[in-house]
């Protein structure tokens, strides 16, 4: 449903993606795991066709991301790492807008507006204004926009920074529910715990590279690492390695 | 495609009407503005005649003599002026009195009757008043009456050499709020176009809403399409406010076609939200614009001639006021509506109005950023 091949991204000669290849398959969660700086935001904004590749493409569901951006953004859900949603509408005002650019309308835009907040729990919250929401709230509903047209595929950037463990919980579960049904979901975090407990595969990526990618087993088997963390910390401290022989 | 247009257009429209603020400085401020000045500025007239003097044949004593007298006289606000432009300065209610002075020929006659004798008739000093405006032409025609009086006196010690013959002209009978009603307009849409569109949009830069729009299959050109004519809409709402508000409130009267201001309004509120666009493009932060959107609009609403004439406005700085795309919006709303013009009268500062929005528009989409 994701195919990433060689995706590279510079910005003024100074490459901050480089080289990047991996796929999410139907109904698979795929976590991008890595430091901060090391480019995950800018591959999942090449992915959501907001930021434009230097070199290399990609498919999303089954569309080209530098021939066919239009048609991708039909098939794709985005969750950013600011909500961006409009403080002065209520959450279903919200909701209808967003679908209403989706080209939704009518009464089955409102039954699937009704049956997200009744699915995030934000019912009782539906003609209540944004700004008065709590930051968990706004991540709900932001998850809601992300689904709003039922897209087939989900890029989330850090969807649990910053929440309360109950929010967290609840973007985890959604997290679960989408792959159950069967949509690709990539998405970006710093949390190995929460990585290791619902992706089916992960991808770390230091230095804007993909260091290591496969099942959370296999990435720690490949360095003999006993968990993800670990497995985490050796590549990161390689990758600095490399770059203080480079400098040195 | 069109559905989605309206969708952008009623959701910024909702979320306008939501945010007081701008409510309060696109409608209740500019009305507050009106009320104010005009309510301050109403009865200038009874303190002040701005007395616009002709002097036919300029180094005639008899007429200097008249003259500065005249300038002796404290009420008074004198201008040289030329007669035609006096009278039509009075027309159009900028002047309170006209006083023609006796030209050479009228002083030669005069000098010839002595010298043969037999007295001839008085020379005139013709006065032109506003005869809309009973009281200043009474205290008008008054004090004029009283100089030529002392002239007669001082010159000649006699009481017949000059007269004073008075002549009323029926100017429109603009008051203070008809005048600053077309003003206000022009300033409230400047307003919501150079501050409304850039704050607005910069916000939605900053918080990073433009971007989200990226991420839907909605195309980009037709976002911005909708947001444009939530702003035109909303322009025309505010200007028709300020317009009811104004000639049921504030007594104010339009002479010519509504039509036509409305089409004005139009004009006036595309071409702002264009620069509006420009400066928002332009500018990296929310403050950033808000500081750039005051710096142009500031001088504009001070020197395009919104609250007072720009007659008052120094001579030095007059060059400068026909640059700015403020003026000929306000003079052309002025123009229908204190002198019932066409729009065909105002073509040329139309134009240069509708250069500003081209070269704004040319900006605005060379420098649109996302984010």
């Amino acid at each position: 449903m994701i195919q990433v091949m060689g995706l590279e991204k510079e910005y003024h000669g100074r490459p901050v993606v480089r080289g990047v290849s991996f796929d999410v398959q139907p109904g698979e969660v795929v976590g991008l795991l890595g430091p901060n700086g090391a480019g995950k935001t800018t591959t999942l904004r090449m992915l959501a066709t907001t930021l434009r590749p230097t070199r290399g493409t990609a498919k999303v569901a089954g569309y080209d991301i530098v021939q066919e951006p239009l048609k991708v953004r039909a098939h794709v859900g985005v969750l950013p790492t600011d909500p961006g949603l409009y403080g002065r509408l209520t959450a279903a005002e919200n909701l209808r807008f967003y679908g209403q650019l989706c080209g939704l309308g009518g009464a089955a835009l409102e039954r699937r507006i009704d049956e997200l907040l009744e699915w995030l729990g934000l019912a009782g919250a539906k003609h209540q204004r944004v700004e008065e929401f709590s930051k968990g709230m706004r991540q709900k509903l932001a998850l809601a926009r992300a689904v709003i047209h039922d897209p087939p595929v989900l890029i989330l950037d850090e969807p649990t920074v910053g929440l309360d463990v109950l929010a967290s919980r609840a973007v985890i579960n959604f997290i679960r529910e989408s792959r159950k049904a069967g949509r690709s979901v990539l998405f970006s975090s710093h949390y190995l715990l929460e990585a290791d407990r619902v992706c089916d595969r992960v991808a770390i990526i230091v230095g804007g590279e993909i260091c290591a990618f496969g099942t959370p087993g296999d990435v720690c088997r490949a360095v003999g690492a006993a968990t993800l963390e670990d497995a985490f910390a050796y590549w990161v401290e390689r990758r600095a390695g490399e770059v203080d022989r480079r400098v040195g | 495609m069109l559905a989605g247009i309206w969708a952008v257009t009623e959701t910024a429209l909702r979320m306008f009407w939501r945010d007081k603020h701008a409510l309060f400085w696109g409608v209740v401020f500019p009305l507050m503005l009106m009320g104010l000045i005009g309510s301050v500025f109403s009865n200038v007239d009874d303190l002040t005649l701005r007395t616009a003097v002709v002097v036919p044949t300029p180094g005639n004593p008899l007429a200097d003599g008249v003259l500065a007298a005249l300038r002796e006289v404290p009420v008074l606000e004198i201008t040289i002026e030329e007669e035609e432009a006096a009278l039509a300065a009075l027309r159009r209610g900028e002047r309170s009195l006209v006083v023609v002075l006796p030209d050479q020929e009228a002083v030669r006659a005069l000098a010839g009757a002595f010298a043969d004798g037999p007295a001839a008739g008085p020379v005139p000093v013709r006065v032109y008043y506003d005869e809309t405006r009973a009281q200043v032409a009474q205290a008008g025609l008054g004090v004029i009456g009283a100089v030529v009086a002392e002239m007669n006196q001082a010159i000649t010690q006699r009481r017949d050499v000059l007269a004073v013959q008075a002549a009323g002209v029926a100017a429109e009978d603009v008051s203070m709020f008809d005048f600053l009603l077309p003003g206000i307009l022009a300033m409230a849409l400047m307003q919501s176009g150079l501050m409304g569109v850039s704050a607005v949009l910069t916000g939605y830069r900053e918080r990073l809403l433009l971007k989200r729009v990226l991420a839907t299959p909605f195309p980009p050109a037709a976002f911005l399409t909708g947001v444009i004519a939530r702003f035109t809409l909303t322009n025309m709402m505010q200007g028709l406010i300020i317009l009811l508000v104004g000639v049921l409130v504030f007594d104010a009267h339009v002479v010519g076609r509504y039509v036509d201001l409305l089409i004005l309004m139009f004009i006036g509120s595309v071409a702002f939200l264009s620069i509006g666009f420009a400066i928002s493009s332009a500018s990296k932060t929310a403050e950033a614009a808000n500081t750039l959107g005051s710096v142009v609009a500031f001088p504009m609403m001070f020197l395009s001639g919104t609250f007072w004439p720009r007659e008052l406005i120094p001579e030095s700085i007059q060059p400068l006021i026909n640059y700015l795309p403020l003026t000929p919006l306000v003079e052309a709303m002025r123009g229908v509506a204190t002198r019932s013009e066409s729009l065909a009268a105002h073509t040329g500062g139309l134009l240069y109005l509708a250069a500003w929005a081209v070269a704004a528009a040319v900006v605005a989409v060379w420098r649109f950023r996302w984010e």
